[in-house]
Parts: C-alpha cells; structure tokens; sequence
C-alpha cells in the first residue's frame, strides 16, 4: 500500500512538473494525488485500469492547477483546445516560467536544462502528448483514453511533439 | 536522394520509434538513411529525442521530492491507523 501510494506521488510529481512547469503546483498536484489514489485504492481490481485512472486524475489536478494560473474568466477549457490557437507558436494555455531559482535549479539538475526549455517551447497540447507517451511510457491507447481524443490524433500529436522537441533541442 | 523513399521512411519513422516495426522494416529505414543524408539526420535526431524523453522517464525523482512524498504517505497511513 505504502508503495503504490509514494509511486501515485512519484507520477503525479513528474506529471506536474513537465506538463504544467511548476515545481509549487507539482507538489499540491502530488498531495491531490495522494488523498484520491487513498480513497480510490479499495476499488483497484485492474492494475492497467488504475494506471489509466492515476494518469486521468493528475492531468485533471494540472488542468485546475494551469487554469488558475492563466486566470480563466470561464468555463472550463481542456488541455486539447490550445491546439486551436495553432501548434507552431505559444499556446493560449502558455504560462510564463515563474519558478523560484532554486526551484529552478532542482529540475533543472533533473531533467536536465536543455530538455526542460525544450518542453517548455512546445505548446501544451503537444507536451502532454510527449510527456505521457515518451516519458511516462504510456501506449498510445492509454494516452488517447486519457486525453480523450482518438488514437490517430494521439500518434499525429506525438509526431509533431517529437519533431518539434528535435528541432528545439538542436538549437539550444 | 529517392523521393519515394524519404516518404516511405518518414511515415514509419515513429513506429520504428515505438518498436512496432519488424526487423527488416527497420533495416530498411536503416539502408535508407545510409544513402540519404537529410533521412539520416532527421532520424538520428528523433532518436535521441526520444531516448532523452526515456532517460528522464527512467531517472528517480530528486531526492528530497522522494522523501517528502514518503513522509506524507506514511503520515496518512498513520493516520488511518490511529483511527482504526
């Protein structure tokens, strides 16, 4: 039990973090994550299934997370709706980069400095696509279940993730 | 270059990625960027994208978010159990 709950913390920690870019909301992401994944965890038959479930939950906790952030007058807007303001430039969910330095220089000793400002150039519905699929390894079933779109859309998506991640990263 | 051939290679380019090409396939693509310098590139650099995405993906959390994340599980835990 402890366990799976610490892995759930690890997932929506790394999640957070690359998706949203923001090590303070990672850390209440992680905390969501705990109290859901404890009240959730009696009804666990399907280890895939959890996973699914974990994965959904913490992108739903980012999206409440970056719709404060950019001050959402209304509605609620999915991740997927910044690929209509255009996929080349910033996406209308792009938040600027407010970490703390020495938040700063934690993820960058992780992740490497090169990769995060290479993540963070790419529009949010494309990063999440690439962060669910290359990093976390999810199948792209798993992906398209969780950001409700087809998996057709999904292996579109994680192309011109993949390209343009290349081309960001051979101009740093 | 063979046009036919770059286009060949880069609509299976992410499958290769992916590892849902069968070994002549991928040989394939291989004989091909051998001749093909611009193919070449491309799929050198998709590649170390993507083995840079993996990396990150295998490489453990920072140590203190580890710590932390364990010092709240098992605060819960205690929790419950006191209340058991």
């Amino acid at each position: 039990m402890e366990r799976l709950l610490v892995r759930a913390q690890e997932v929506a920690y790394r999640v957070s973090l690359l998706v949203c870019g923001h090590p303070q909301d990672a850390e209440d992401v992680m905390q969501d994550a705990l109290l859901k994944t404890y009240s959730h965890v009696g009804s666990i038959a399907d280890p895939e299934a959890f996973r699914t479930w974990l994965y959904r939950t913490v992108r739903n906790a980012c999206l409440m997370r970056r719709r404060r952030r950019v001050h959402e007058p209304r509605g609620m807007l999915s991740i997927e709706q910044g690929a209509s303001s255009g996929e080349s430039g910033p996406g209308a969910l792009e938040v600027p980069d407010t970490a703390q330095p020495a938040d700063r220089q934690l993820v960058n000793a992780w992740l490497g400095e090169r990769l995060r400002g290479a993540l963070r150039s790419l529009p949010a519905t494309l990063r999440a696509i690439v962060v669910l699929r290359d990093i976390e390894g999810l199948s792209t079933r798993e992906v398209a279940e969780i950001t409700q779109i087809s998996e057709a859309n999904v292996k579109t998506r994680l192309h011109r993730a993949r390209t343009l991640l290349r081309r960001q990263l051979e101009d740093v | 270059m063979n046009a036919d051939a770059c286009t060949a290679t880069m609509a299976r380019i992410d499958a290769a990625l992916d590892g849902d090409l069968d070994a002549a396939e991928c040989r394939a693509i291989d004989a091909h960027c051998q001749t093909c310098a611009a193919c070449a590139t491309l799929v050198g650099g998709l590649r170390q994208t993507v083995g840079l995405c993996r990396d990150v993906g295998a490489a453990p959390l920072p140590e203190d978010v580890r710590r932390r994340a364990q010092s709240q599980v098992r605060r819960l835990l205690r929790g419950q159990s006191a209340r058991e």
